[in-house]
């Protein structure tokens, strides 16, 4: 009676440590898992697309078509992308307010099922004679394929 | 004995493995936090650099950064040029309301949870610029630029940079004619003395007044004056005085007064000896402010114009 007790509470005690060792050992590689070398390299690149389309004056035109055409071009073939730009003006020569343009944001696959996605942000100003018309803040979606 | 051996064995095994994934984590968890300072100090300056390319937009788009135009030619010396209208009457120019609603926008549309957008256009708009390395200041007075048209001046203060200043050289094309114009010549204490050459042209519809020119000493005054000049407002003056007060601490600094009847097209070169650094001109410093508040990084910087 009273050897089988202590095999007994002597494997439990084993078990518990190897348990215990394991389940630690796991949690801690399981760290290892999350890929956030890719997750700054994909932000990088979008960030750089939508640099690249500012300075080029391909967001000023805000026309979807164009600017489609172009993030196809650019980005590499294995990411998806969203992009929404909200275009503002100013709700009265004092600009106390910024209004949303209605019919001119644009909205490039708004329905893509986002895996992961990283988000890359920039204003851009348009200009009509010599002044500013808008102002907008475009945001790139992008996620591995 | 045998059991307690390979017991001790398995559990050593165990200890081992534990340890060695434990480091791992450790050095994980380091490399994620790098990457993710990496992350947000690019989110840091890309939202700064897509406000600094916006404000170089307003400044251009809407005449020469603002109604000056900045020139440099990098040889052995370097020769920076500014040309602008003068008087300068900045509460009619565009660029300046602009620049309040692009502060106003950018304060409001890209604050972001722990991301403080902070912008400071106040300064930008009488177009006080800066030449680095030198530390030379070209700025306008007053300093606010919110007064109605008024008596503007140009001052460029070398504080103490002046022994890089070898001359000044100051054109001016008013639309009018200058025949007739008073002209004093250089005249004061420093005049046709010294090392630090100062130079005059002045070209109307009708002749070419100069080039004057002469040598001062930095330390002391040396003006020429053209008084009497007809103007679009009636008469009026160009005054190029250089250490007005004739003061050891204003070595090299050059005034230029245009009378509020003229508009007269300016242009001021300033030839400064060749030092190790690249010449940059920008707006005065800390004119824009990025914060991450949760990992406290910051971009606190100014607006260049040239080789930013």
């Amino acid at each position: 009676m009273k050897k089988g007790f202590f095999f007994s509470l002597d494997t439990a005690l084993a078990v518990i440590v190897a348990t215990v060792l394991i389940i630690g050992t796991f949690f801690n590689l399981s760290k290892g898992q999350e890929d956030v070398f890719g997750r700054l390299y994909i932000s990088k690149i979008a960030n750089d697309v939508l640099i690249t389309l500012n300075k080029n004056k391909t967001l000023d035109t805000l026309d979807s078509a164009l600017i489609k055409n172009r993030l196809n071009d650019i980005l590499p073939d294995n990411l998806a992308f969203k992009l929404n730009i909200t275009v503002y003006e100013c709700d009265s020569s004092t600009c106390q307010k910024f209004n949303v343009v209605s019919g001119k944001n644009v909205l490039i696959n708004p329905d893509s099922q986002e895996i992961d996605s990283i988000t890359a942000k920039r204003s851009f100003l348009t200009f009509e004679n010599n002044q500013i018309k808008y102002f907008s803040v475009a945001e790139l979606r992008v996620w591995l394929r | 004995m045998k059991g307690f051996v390979s017991t001790l064995a398995i559990l050593l095994i165990f200890l081992v493995v534990f340890f060695l994934a434990s480091n791992f984590s450790a050095k994980t968890s380091e490399f994620l936090d790098i990457t993710i300072k990496n992350l947000i100090l690019d989110k840091v300056y890309n939202t700064f650099a897509s406000i600094e390319y916006g404000v170089q937009l307003i400044l251009a788009e809407e005449a020469n950064i603002g109604g000056v135009n900045v020139t440099i030619e990098e040889n052995n010396f370097n020769i920076v040029n500014f040309s602008e209208i003068l008087p300068r009457r900045p509460t009619v120019s565009d660029f300046s309301k602009d620049l309040d609603r692009f502060e106003k926008f950018a304060e409001t549309k890209l604050n972001e949870t722990n991301l403080v957008v902070d912008l400071n256009f106040t300064d930008l708009k009488c177009l006080p610029l800066v030449i680095s390395p030198y530390n030379i200041s070209y700025t306008h007075i007053p300093t606010d630029c919110m007064q109605a048209p008024a008596q503007t001046e140009v001052v460029i203060d070398p504080q103490n940079s002046w022994q890089y200043l070898n001359s000044y050289t100051t054109l001016f094309k008013p639309n009018g004619q200058v025949a007739a114009a008073d002209i004093t010549g250089w005249s004061g204490p420093g005049c046709n003395k010294g090392t630090l050459r100062l130079g005059i042209a002045v070209i109307g519809t009708d002749t070419t007044l100069g080039p004057y020119s002469t040598t001062t000493l930095y330390d002391k005054m040396c003006k020429f004056n053209i008084d009497n000049m007809a103007c679009p407002g009636g008469f009026g003056f160009i005054h190029v005085i250089h250490n007005q007060n004739s003061k050891e601490e204003d070595r090299g600094v050059l005034s230029i007064e245009v009378h509020p009847n003229c508009n007269i097209n300016s242009i001021v070169s300033l030839n400064l000896t060749d030092i190790p650094g690249k010449v940059k001109v920008s707006f005065p410093p800390q004119s824009i402010k990025v914060k991450e508040t949760l990992y406290q990084i910051e971009k606190n910087d100014t607006v260049y114009i040239f080789g930013g």
